[in-house]
């Protein structure tokens, strides 16, 4: 019985080795090579090159030589591409005079009011529940820059502790 | 006492020993459902990194006995287009922290709040939340 099960994994093993000598050792009995090293090998080193040797020092930096020197030409090209559509996009300047012409919209009145109430509940102090309700019912009808806007207003207040927070819970 | 359980019946005795067991298993039963790690973080606010911060649980700072501290987040949404939450905290003192986000990634978060979790909330200078942490764990239940 264990006979019989060392025979079998002397046997896997026997494949496993098998299968990677083969993935390792090109078809035609030779080591495994990028073209840029079998270029080089047929180069550089000459017919003395026997199948199965391992490479000379010489052909090997050739070939390490080749294959850094396409990669760079690679990448060079696709930095020429790049750089190629950008300068075929239109130029942005559009867009920024558009911008610095467009003026702001003016301040909605039901966000001026709620400035101006919060400077109010600021100087007093306090901040509570009927100036929760009050803002509450106002950030509905501000537009969402407005809201954000004055919402942060309130908080940063709360937590500068310029108003005493009367309320449970949120500020609005 | 002793002498009276001595002379009791045999039916007696047996109900006495039935009660005594179940007595004792009762409370073992109650004993291993409350067993575990269990979190009472009641409110703190501090700072981290000199900005503002919050934490607190929100079953055990509900079940606190002070009446005044409070922990959560509020969701806000309009037609008009924004979307956002503010988180809050008042300790015991009567100290208050909130902050203010429309991060999605924050919303999210946010959206996982139950009765049994944990908050953590960091505010920046300007009011706008810089983190917000929540926990769902078996002792925040």
């Amino acid at each position: 019985m264990a006979m019989t099960k060392t025979v079998a994994l002397v046997g896997i093993l026997g494949l496993i080795v098998g299968a990677g000598a083969m993935w390792l050792v090109a078809p035609d009995g030779r080591p495994a090579r990028t073209p840029a090293m079998q270029q080089a090998l047929s180069a550089n080193a000459g017919p003395a090159v026997a199948p199965g040797q391992a490479l000379g020092a010489a052909a090997m930096r050739s070939a390490i030589r080749d294959e850094v020197r396409a990669a760079f030409q690679d990448q060079a090209a696709t930095i020429r591409t790049k750089q190629a559509a950008l300068a075929k996009r239109p130029a942005p300047e559009d867009e920024t005079a558009a911008a610095t012409d467009r003026e702001p919209p003016a301040p909605t009145p039901v966000y001026q009011a709620a400035r101006a109430h919060l400077a109010e509940r600021t100087a007093q102090g306090a901040w509570t529940e009927a100036d929760r309700d009050r803002l509450r019912i106002a950030l509905g009808d501000m537009n969402v820059d407005e809201r954000q806007e004055i919402m942060k207003q309130v908080i940063v207040a709360a937590n500068r502790g310029q108003i005493r927070v009367q309320v449970q819970g949120p500020l609005f | 006492m002793i002498r009276s359980i001595a002379g009791a019946r045999p039916q007696t005795k047996l109900a006495l020993g039935v009660f005594v067991v179940a007595l004792l298993l009762g409370a073992g039963v109650t004993r291993v459902a409350r067993a575990g790690s269990v979190d009472n973080t009641q409110v703190s606010i501090f700072t981290t990194d000199g900005l503002d911060a919050a934490n607190g649980t929100l079953r055990a700072v509900r079940n606190s006995g002070d009446g005044t501290q409070y922990i959560g987040c509020s969701r806000y949404a309009y037609d008009t287009g924004s979307d956002s939450i503010v988180c809050y905290a008042m300790d015991s003192m009567g100290a208050y922290k909130s902050c203010f986000t429309g991060n999605d990634a924050m919303l999210r978060v946010a959206e996982t709040l139950n009765p049994a979790a944990y908050l953590y909330f960091v505010v920046n200078a300007d009011g706008s939340c810089n983190r917000v942490i929540t926990v769902l764990a078996s002792f925040d239940m």
